[in-house]
């Protein structure tokens, strides 16, 4: 990497710091709230770009991940028991599981096919969870979910719960990171680049699929599980097709292909979400628009293609 | 790896020149291979045996079965029948990456290189398979993972300079120029530690010079501990690298051998160049009879000096084939067709370059109005290539295309055809679940007349030409046979009443019989004012019939001149079977130097092919 | 027994807008090779403005045909602005072609606000007594109209030189270039099409089914699914496929519960997609270069 690009990624990451130290200095509950919203969506955003943007392939069904994800682990602890830390966990090992299995029967399907397949698992996630009511609560969802806490203390509020989210969003950050810095990361970039090619030089590109497939759901099912023990309730609504294509736009407007870029475009979407809800329904129009418009205009994300036209116009200032 | 018991055999290996060799045992063993694809039979009982740390090549013309052959070898397809054993192991059927654990290092003719990774990353990439680290112990960055990194850097370093493209370590792989490309390709196979490297078309579109860095680096292979099989189409590229070569036809083993017992082999000779097809003249045969007549029996290897088509000859020096470099190529005329009218297409110094090949470097010729212009040469030269730039569908990097004095820079395909030009492809292309009637109609797409009485009058003159087509009107394109397709698309071209036709390579797959069928109906089109270029890797059907012709070979005319003239050069074999050149591995080549040539260049080893011209080879005669 | 044949008549005429829409799906994915998952947002906005026309006064008939027209120019924006200029292939397209459905479901909301509309029927309301069971007026427009479009577009297709063409494009697009037929023109036209289609599916059911901004995703959804059943790229293929799902998804919610018909439509999706993805019809065979 050269030293501009060096000293761009320290100054981000200190600047980083430093907004998430302040955050909860300010005393502001609702700024705290959203920077919590944004470590849970930042999670599956990264999940999904280790998946569609690394490994190449797409999913249009990721919410469902995060869904199981937050009724297991409710479920735990509500129906058994469970100390909400274990049963993130356990839920988290549930989900993988599950992608696992799926992961032997999906990849057989490619390109638009897969696509599809995927936005099916999705809906029948969905239609599960609005349905299935002796277990799921139906519609109205399962409350009293009980919060994390660590001894003598319960997590219950937005300032306590606050370290929490951004510790396990960080180690996410770290695991996907060093994941793809890892030689096994190459074998994942060549996957999108040509399986042909990746099956010659000996890699077993399905199942790399489905391992990948499985980190990117559990990432997303430890994500929905924090979600559940901090807000207390969940209920179907959240976790659907909506919210499957955020995701995407999260990993588009960062790149695809980037583990920052995931977290940026999390932030991001989140923040314009806001004003966007004053709209009320109009924050479909936002985000589809948005999307259509990075696609078309940012291919590689909106920070890199920022850039890119940042380091041209310096070249011809210069010359 | 546990090989199982089995005695030390001694392996006969006869070859066709009588000779038997003994071996140990193999270390692939092919038998009896065969595969079909949905009705054709793409190898039919192929059987091969490779000893470690031989060179193998594998040849023959279009459609033989060589890329069919390597990919059941590197487990990217199953075989219909027979087997095929690495060190006795059985791996025929077994998917491609344990095909490539066991073993097997491939690399593929449309590089399927990494576009967006460096040059680096790519080659580490071939070796990450087999140092198996897991995905967990990745993300929690284990020493495991820095172990796999540092040894990963070891190797690809080392291979990258075996290569010499370590300088361009840190390039993306799709930002090389198209020989770099390859020899990148080449690395990375060999990073993923094969003990069989199998490369496919690793030559092509590369110029001289990439080419003999390529050549130099596979040579070293086998000093490695590694064997090498490989499919190439440039003749003096394969005489320079392999130990033995094995010629494939229409999905059989026809010939296998050392380069020279291949070169020699009359079966060979007919494979590429052609047969002697039953019927010959059209009736009405216009120009092409009346210039056969005046060209000089004795014009063999003499050179017109001076005004040949262009003026290009150079008087006095003959230079064979492509020069290795970059520069002007001075072309053989043999008894040139002197002409002063303005031709009806031509081109100049036209270069195409696509995907990063470098298919077409520095082309020029001349077609004039009513004669058949045949372009022969042997795979991969650039006959399609040629065509594709004058139907405008491929891009020109260089050079220019007129006709009839309208320079065809700037026109659509739709214009070129508006314009009187009609390309008959190769493979047919025709629309398979359309019925033949809209495969004729569509043909007229382009032009403004296209009422229903012009169609009318057109397809009743396509079926009266054609008169098997005419029975089939409302039949599915997609269930003609091979011939009657031929038949359909070349009527689909003529529907736009062209003034030119091209047509590229239209006996392939077809019975000689049917070819004849075609040919003698393309004599009739010239005897009506048609003009043709014909493509065809079955020279001598189409020199016949032409009344000139240009060879092509990499990309380059190296010859041109009168049907008849050309049919008696022995230079057209060598085009397609390549010149004894130096030897790369094992001994020397042949030094002499034949005295029938004045000019010499790196590449022609000097001991002329044996003269298998066209005419001599039908009475098995070598002169 | 009545109760089955009124489920399979109610499958039947869901079944048969899946068809219709299923067929706008057809005609872009065999020239562009892109899957449109804008396509049951067309449906949405050609029946919502239908409605919004009719209800500015004009005869249903105008407000019917000045809706189709407006979808029809809808899709030549969307193929203008969305889907050439990212030079869109496969993967790019879908999501790309997602942002525009949800685009155009805002836009939906913007202009309509968020209550159900209806259209009224074309022909009254008086129940038709038919074997045993009855079927509306409006039913019966919807089963005609299907079948009025598949036999237009099976005309268009063989008869017209422009339909030869189409699937010339479709079949083998290095020939059609080389045939002089411009195949981005042939992808404008795609999208025309597509857009037309949606709009009259979305108008045809308008009496029966409420028309709403977020109508589009499911339907858009369900006729795909219906396409894979029938085989994608095959336009009967997409009606036999919308029927076999309308039918399917009556009885269950018939005999079973109204909450998991959705969840047919996505089991039969993956069995399909798993057992046999080129659908009861097989895909259209395309020369790729």
């Amino acid at each position: 990497m050269s030293s501009t690009a060096r000293t761009t990624e320290r100054a981000a990451l200190a600047a980083l710091a430093a907004a998430l130290v302040a955050v909860p200095l300010t005393g502001s509950a609702y700024l705290t709230n959203l920077s919590i919203v944004v470590a849970l969506h930042a999670l599956p955003a990264i999940g999904l770009s280790l998946l569609m943007g690394y490994t190449g392939q797409i999913s249009i069904g990721h919410a469902a991940f995060y869904g199981l994800g937050a009724y297991a682990s409710a479920l735990f602890a509500l129906r058994l028991g469970v100390d909400p830390w274990l049963a993130i966990a356990a839920a988290a090992a549930l989900v993988g599981a599950i992608a696992w299995a799926l992961g032997w029967v999906i990849f057989r399907l490619r390109g638009h096919h897969l696509a599809v397949a995927t936005l099916a698992l999705g809906i029948i996630v969905y239609v599960g969870f609005v349905e299935m009511r002796g277990l799921t609560g139906g519609p109205n969802g399962l409350s009293g979910i009980p919060p994390l806490s660590v001894p003598g203390l319960a997590l219950d509020s937005d300032f306590r719960f606050y370290p929490v989210a951004w510790a396990v969003c960080l180690t996410g950050v770290l695991l996907a990171t060093r994941l793809i810095d890892a030689p096994l990361g190459l074998a994942m970039r060549a996957i999108r680049e040509s399986e042909r090619g990746a099956e010659a030089l000996g890699t077993d590109v399905v199942a790399l699929k489905r391992r990948i497939l499985v980190v990117s759901a559990v990432f997303a099912a430890v994500a929905g599980g924090l979600y559940a023990h901090y807000i207390g309730f969940v209920s179907p609504q959240p976790f659907g097709v909506g919210f499957s294509i955020r995701l995407i736009v999260m990993v588009a407007v960062g790149g695809f292909a980037s583990v920052w870029g995931a977290l940026f475009g999390a932030a991001f979407v989140t923040l314009i979400g806001e004003p966007l809800q004053k709209l009320g329904h109009f924050d479909v129009i936002a985000y589809g628009l948005l999307l259509v418009v990075v696609m078309v205009f940012f291919p590689q994300g909106i920070l890199r293609e920022l850039g890119r036209w940042r380091r041209a116009r310096v070249r011809a200032t210069a010359a | 790896m546990m090989r199982p018991a089995h005695d030390d055999r001694t392996v006969r290996t006869p070859d066709v020149s009588g000779g038997e060799r003994q071996g140990v045992v193999p270390l692939l063993t092919v038998r009896g291979l065969s595969r079909r694809f949905a009705g054709l039979e793409a190898l039919r009982d192929v059987s091969v045996d490779v000893a470690a740390g031989e060179v193998l090549a594998i040849i023959g013309p279009n459609g033989a079965g060589k890329t069919t052959l390597l990919n059941i070898v590197s487990g990217a397809l199953r075989p219909s029948a027979g087997s095929v054993e690495l060190h006795g192991r059985p791996i025929a059927g077994l998917p491609a990456h344990r095909v490539s654990r066991a073993g097997v290092a491939r690399t593929f003719q449309s590089l399927e290189l990494f576009k967006h990774l460096t040059v680096f990353e790519n080659v580490m990439t071939g070796g990450v398979a087999h140092t198996c680290v897991g995905v967990i112990a990745s993300m929690l960055g284990l020493p495991a993972v820095r172990r796999q990194r540092a040894t990963l850097e070891a190797e690809a370093l080392d291979t990258l300079r075996l290569v010499g493209l370590d300088a361009r370590a840190d390039e993306l792989a799709g930002s090389l120029p198209a020989g770099q490309q390859r020899l990148l390709a080449v690395a990375r196979a060999l990073a993923s530690g094969g003990e069989l490297v199998i490369l496919d078309e690793p030559g092509a579109g590369l110029n001289q010079t990439e080419k003999l860095h390529l050549a130099e680096v596979i040579a070293r292979l086998p000093g490695r501990g590694k064997t090498v099989l490989f499919v190439e189409h440039d003749m003096t590229l394969v005489g320079r690298l392999a130990d033995r070569i094995v010629v494939l036809n229409h999905g059989r083993k026809i010939a296998e051998g050392s380069p020279d017992e291949v070169r020699n082999h009359p079966r060979v000779i007919e494979a590429y160049l052609g047969v002697k097809t039953p019927v010959v003249r059209a009736t009405g045969a216009g120009f092409g009879d009346a210039r056969a007549s005046t060209a000089s029996d004795a014009a063999v290897a003499s050179v017109s000096p001076g005004d040949g088509p262009r003026g290009r000859a150079t008087t006095g020096t003959t230079v064979n084939g492509p020069a290795d470099g970059e520069g002007p190529v001075a072309t053989r005329v043999v008894d040139g067709a002197r002409s002063d009218a303005l031709p009806m297409l031509r081109v100049t110094d036209v270069e195409v370059a696509y995907g990063g090949l470098r298919a077409l470097q520095g082309v020029s010729l001349d077609v004039h109005r009513g004669e058949i212009v045949a372009l022969v040469g042997a795979n991969g030269a650039g006959k399609t290539t040629l065509l594709k730039a004058v139907a405008r569908v491929a891009p020109l990097a260089c050079g220019s295309i007129a006709f009839e004095g309208t320079d065809l820079a700037r026109q659509t395909p739709a214009a070129i055809v508006r314009a009187g030009i009609s390309m008959v492809p190769e493979g047919r292309e025709l629309f398979s679940s359309l019925t033949v009637w809209d495969n004729l109609v569509l043909g007229r797409y382009a032009q403004a007349r296209r009422g229903r009485a012009e169609i009318d009058r057109l397809t009743d003159e396509v079926f009266a030409l054609f008169p098997a087509l005419a029975a089939r009107r409302r039949q599915l394109a997609g269930t003609l046979s091979g011939g009657e397709g031929q038949m359909l698309a070349i009527g689909r071209a003529l529907m736009s009443t062209p003034r030119l036709l091209m047509l590229d390579e239209p006996s392939l797959g077809l019975a000689p019989q049917i070819v004849a069928e075609i040919l003698e109906r393309l004599g009739r089109l010239r005897a009506g004012g048609l003009t043709i270029v014909l493509v065809e890797q079955n020279a001598r059907a189409a020199l016949e019939l032409a009344d000139r012709g240009y060879v092509l070979e990499t990309g380059r005319v190296v010859t041109t001149g009168t049907g008849a003239a050309l049919l008696r050069d022995p230079e057209i074999a060598s085009a397609y079977l390549g010149r004894a050149a130096d030897r790369l591995t094992g001994a020397a080549g042949p030094a002499a130097n034949s005295a029938g040539h004045g000019g010499n260049d790196a590449d022609d080893g000097g001991a002329r092919h044996q003269g298998a011209t066209l005419t001599a080879q039908s009475t098995g005669r070598t002169s | 027994m009545t109760e089955v044949v009124q489920y399979v008549f109610a499958g039947l005429v869901v079944g048969a807008i899946y068809g219709v829409v299923g067929m706008g799906y057809t005609g872009v994915y065999n020239v562009t090779r892109i899957v449109n998952f804008a396509q049951g947002d067309f449906a949405m906005i050609g029946a919502l403005g239908a409605i919004a026309a009719y209800e500015a006064g004009a005869p249903l008939s105008a407000a019917v045909a000045i809706a189709v027209v407006a979808v029809a120019l809808l899709g030549l924006l969307v193929e203008r602005l969305a889907i050439r200029p990212a030079r869109a292939e496969e993967g790019r397209g879908i999501i790309i072609t997602l942002g525009v459905g949800a685009c155009l479901q805002g836009l939906a909301v913007m202009v309509w606000g968020t209550d159900a509309r209806a259209l009224p029927a074309f022909s009254g309301e008086r129940p038709i007594a038919l074997a045993g069971a009855t079927i509306t007026p409006q039913a019966l427009w919807v089963l005609g109209t299907t079948l009025a479009l598949m036999l237009g577009l099976q005309v268009f297709f063989r008869a017209t030189y422009l339909g030869k063409a189409f699937r010339a494009c479709a079949v083998n697009p290095y020939a059609a270039r080389l045939v002089g037929i411009g195949v981005p023109s042939m992808h404008v036209i795609a999208f025309v099409l597509s857009g037309a289609l949606g709009a009259v599916a979305g108008i045809v059911v308008a009496p029966i089914v409420l028309a709403q901004y977020d109508t589009g995703i499911p339907l858009g959804i369900k006729a795909f699914v219906a396409c894979i059943i029938g085989g994608l790229g095959n336009a009967t293929g997409a009606v036999v496929g919308g029927l076999v799902l309308g039918v399917l998804e009556a009885m269950a919610t018939g005999f079973g519960s109204s909450g998991y018909k959705n969840a047919i439509a996505f089991v039969l999706l993956l069995v399909f997609l798993l057992f046999r993805p080129r659908g009861i019809l097989g895909e259209l065979d395309r020369a790729d270069h």
